[in-house]
């Protein structure tokens, strides 16, 4: 689905990725955990295509197509989604007319004819209902407002609607107490179940996310690279051990 | 010594005038057919005097047109056309308004009334809904006293220009007196054409409103541009919003890119009145929206909004000034403004809060969105405060579309375009929002949209 080679990002001149190479197959879940500053957060801007971010080396194929070539909007069409480690607040732009203009741009892009606002309204009800997500939300302009976890709620919710095949979570676990935590990861689980083939890569400062979302494979990033890879035993390691041992087995 | 000679200077510069304005005046004067001993004439000799005395406004001259120049509209030979031809074109921009039927329409060209376009007018009794030009040569003495009394009652002329030169040369436009404790139930909507068919045209608009106490009421006022020749738009309106009375105010300039427009709308309100205010300003070459309400009575509610969605090297001055000269009244200010390529916008808002206006709330904002490094806004707001016991908050900025924002939305798949499209709609819809008629706010925002466009 996704495979990064060797990629190089910098930022206003400070080099953040230095070599960074992962693949993820369809189907799987990929945690990347490494400390601040460690270039994780880039590598979902990079991926989401923020223009701030300049790509200096390095290829990124997402189904086929050459990820870096698409603009951050044909990225999201082409099924790929950003959850935003702060969503933005927008007001007086209306949750349900952003979505419907979200949801059709989709549409359109695939060749689908737009979905009428009766028809609209149903079906983000019924996506609603599977995430638990208060109605009322729906009536508020986006993230306007909206505490820590309602604005992280708001961006799973999102993701059922644009029902993407790559869901990039980043550090959506921060902030967020353990009850709120358990509502984004069981709706993380409830996409999956519904939809096995999507892939998902969270990026996270803790194990803690983990417990909830079990990954296939976690891996290590430690100054702008992926310096180890192993199952999600390993993200028990790092709890327990911290970042160090990781390091020094790599000067070893 | 400098300033001496500064002063010495402005002392004797002589007035900004332009020939035109005499000449319509004198034959203005000669075609007063019988009118010529009435009251309003003396006022109105009386305004036009005061307006050859100031002249036009001059940018270097007067800190309230700083930013704004008359220079070059002084300088055009403009004549006043009382021909009154009724093209496809003005019919249409008449007939597909927004709900037609919602509201009593009228249609004047060039500052004339056109009778073609008259439709059938279901007026509620004891309300005066007619042309200034039926109420001067009107056979009922009281509704002609009536009339003669509140005119230029409110929009003063002793400092004032363009609304001198109004008064002086003002043609024709509305009157409408609601009784007390009536309520006109539809609208009233106004269009005001201002044609440059073969020359460049000058008119004169008015428009007298008087709200008798409890009585309530609302107006549109639209001004369109026709034919390829340069126009100036000099309006005035009066509004006499007495106790208890409500009444609510719309314009919506659409004029073209090469056009004049100056806007004054004086407005007297009396104790818990209710006023509202939405200027929309969608083009002009050189356009001031002036706007300055009296709170003469204690507890009565002021807002006024304004929007500005201008392109290219449109130039649009809202000028604004608030008296609050009586306890307990709340005031609600806020001009938004979207300005792409060469625009530029101004805003200047004074709110002054006399000794006697204790427990005064008055809020006042200003917002300006660039699209271009080339566009601009400058922005001036003025707090005269000398009572002691108030609220006052005021407020500008000027910046550019979020890329947060922009980025948030484009990552959901939104377009680049439409995403900007949406977030401008955002930032528009706080003044929008505040257009109580269901359709004419969606005819606003699909306007905005498309002028957005262009």
């Amino acid at each position: 689905m996704l495979r990064i080679k060797d990629l190089h990002a910098e930022i206003e001149g400070n080099k953040i990725l230095k070599g960074l190479n992962l693949e993820i197959p369809e189907g799987e879940v990929h945690a990347i955990m490494g400390l601040n500053g460690s270039g994780k957060s880039t590598l979902a801007s990079v991926l989401g295509g923020r223009e701030e971010y300049e790509v200096t080396s390095g290829s990124v194929d997402f189904l086929g197509k050459d990820l870096l070539e698409l603009e951050a909007d044909e990225r999201a069409r082409e099924g790929l989604f950003l959850a935003f480690q702060y969503p933005v607040e927008l007001p007086g732009v209306l949750i349900s007319y952003f979505l419907r203009t979200a949801y059709n741009s989709k549409r359109e892009h695939h060749g689908e004819k737009p979905l009428e606002v009766r028809e609209f309204s149903k079906l983000l009800k019924e996506k609603a209902a599977l995430l638990e997500l208060d109605d009322a939300l729906l009536q508020r302009s986006v993230n306007e407002g909206f505490s820590g976890g309602e604005k992280k709620r708001n961006e799973i919710f999102q993701m059922a609607l644009l029902d993407p095949k790559l869901c990039i979570l980043d550090e959506t676990d921060s902030g967020l107490d353990i009850d709120a935590l358990q509502v984004v990861a069981n709706g993380v689980n409830t996409l999956k179940k519904e939809d096995p083939s999507k892939s998902f890569l969270v990026i996270t400062h803790y194990q803690r996310l983990l417990n909830y979302i079990v990954p296939d494979v976690v891996h290590v990033m430690i100054d702008g690279k992926i310096v180890k890879s192993g199952d999600k035993s390993l993200a028990l390691e790092l709890e327990e051990k911290g970042y160090n041992w990781v390091k020094e087995e790599l000067a070893a | 010594m400098t300033e001496q000679t500064q002063t010495q200077k402005t002392d004797m510069a002589p007035p900004l005038l332009a020939p035109w304005c005499q000449a319509h005046f004198d034959t203005q004067q000669s075609n007063l057919n019988g009118l010529s001993g009435g009251a309003f004439s003396a006022v109105r000799q009386e305004a036009f005097k005061k307006f050859l005395e100031l002249g036009f406004p001059q940018a270097h001259l007067l800190e309230d047109w700083k930013y704004t120049s008359l220079k070059e509209m002084a300088r055009t030979d403009f004549s006043m056309s009382s021909e009154i031809e009724v093209s496809s074109e003005l019919k249409k921009i008449f007939k597909d308004f927004t709900d037609f039927d919602a509201y009593h329409n009228f249609c004047f060209l060039n500052g004339s009334f056109v009778s073609e376009l008259n439709t059938e007018q279901e007026i509620p009794a004891g309300i005066t809904l007619c042309t200034i030009r039926e109420a001067l040569h009107s056979e009922d003495k009281e509704l002609k006293k009536r009339f003669e009394d509140s005119i230029g009652k409110v929009a003063v002329t002793d400092a004032n220009a363009l609304v001198a030169l109004n008064t002086g040369l003002l043609q024709d436009g509305i009157y409408l007196h609601v009784p007390k404790d009536t309520k006109l139930p539809k609208p009233v909507r106004i269009l005001f054409a201002a044609s440059g068919s073969k020359m460049a045209t000058v008119s004169f608009p008015r428009v007298l409103v008087v709200m008798e106490p409890g009585a309530s009421a609302s107006v549109v006022q639209e001004f369109c541009s026709l034919g390829t020749e340069v126009t100036f738009s000099n309006v005035v309106s009066e509004f006499i919003v007495s106790d208890n009375a409500k009444f609510e105010n719309t314009i919506i300039q659409e004029e073209g890119s090469d056009r004049y427009h100056f806007n004054h709308v004086a407005v007297q309100q009396g104790a818990t009145s209710y006023f509202k205010n939405a200027t929309f300003s969608f083009g002009g070459k050189i356009v001031r929206n002036e706007i300055a309400p009296t709170l003469n009575g204690s507890g009565s509610d002021t807002h006024m909004f304004g929007l500005s969605v201008l392109n290219g090297d449109q130039h649009v001055d809202n000028f604004t000034v608030l008296d609050h000269a009586v306890p307990s009244c709340e005031s609600n200010e806020q001009y938004k403004g979207i300005y792409d390529d060469k625009s530029k916008g101004v805003f200047s808002g004074t709110i002054i809060v006399r000794e006697d206006a204790q427990k005064t709330n008055a809020i006042q904002s200003n917002q300006g969105l660039l699209l271009s490094d080339t566009a601009s806004l400058s922005t001036k707001p003025q707090l005269k405060i000398w009572a002691d016991d108030v609220k006052c908050t005021h407020g500008a900025t000027v910046g550019q579309i979020d890329k947060d924002a922009l980025f948030y939305l484009q990552s959901r798949g939104i377009k680049k375009r439409e995403a900007m499209g949406l977030l401008i709609r955002a930032f528009a819809g706080d003044i929008t929002r505040e257009v109580s008629q269901e359709g004419l706010r969606s005819y606003l925002e699909d306007a905005i949209t498309e002028k957005l466009s262009q």
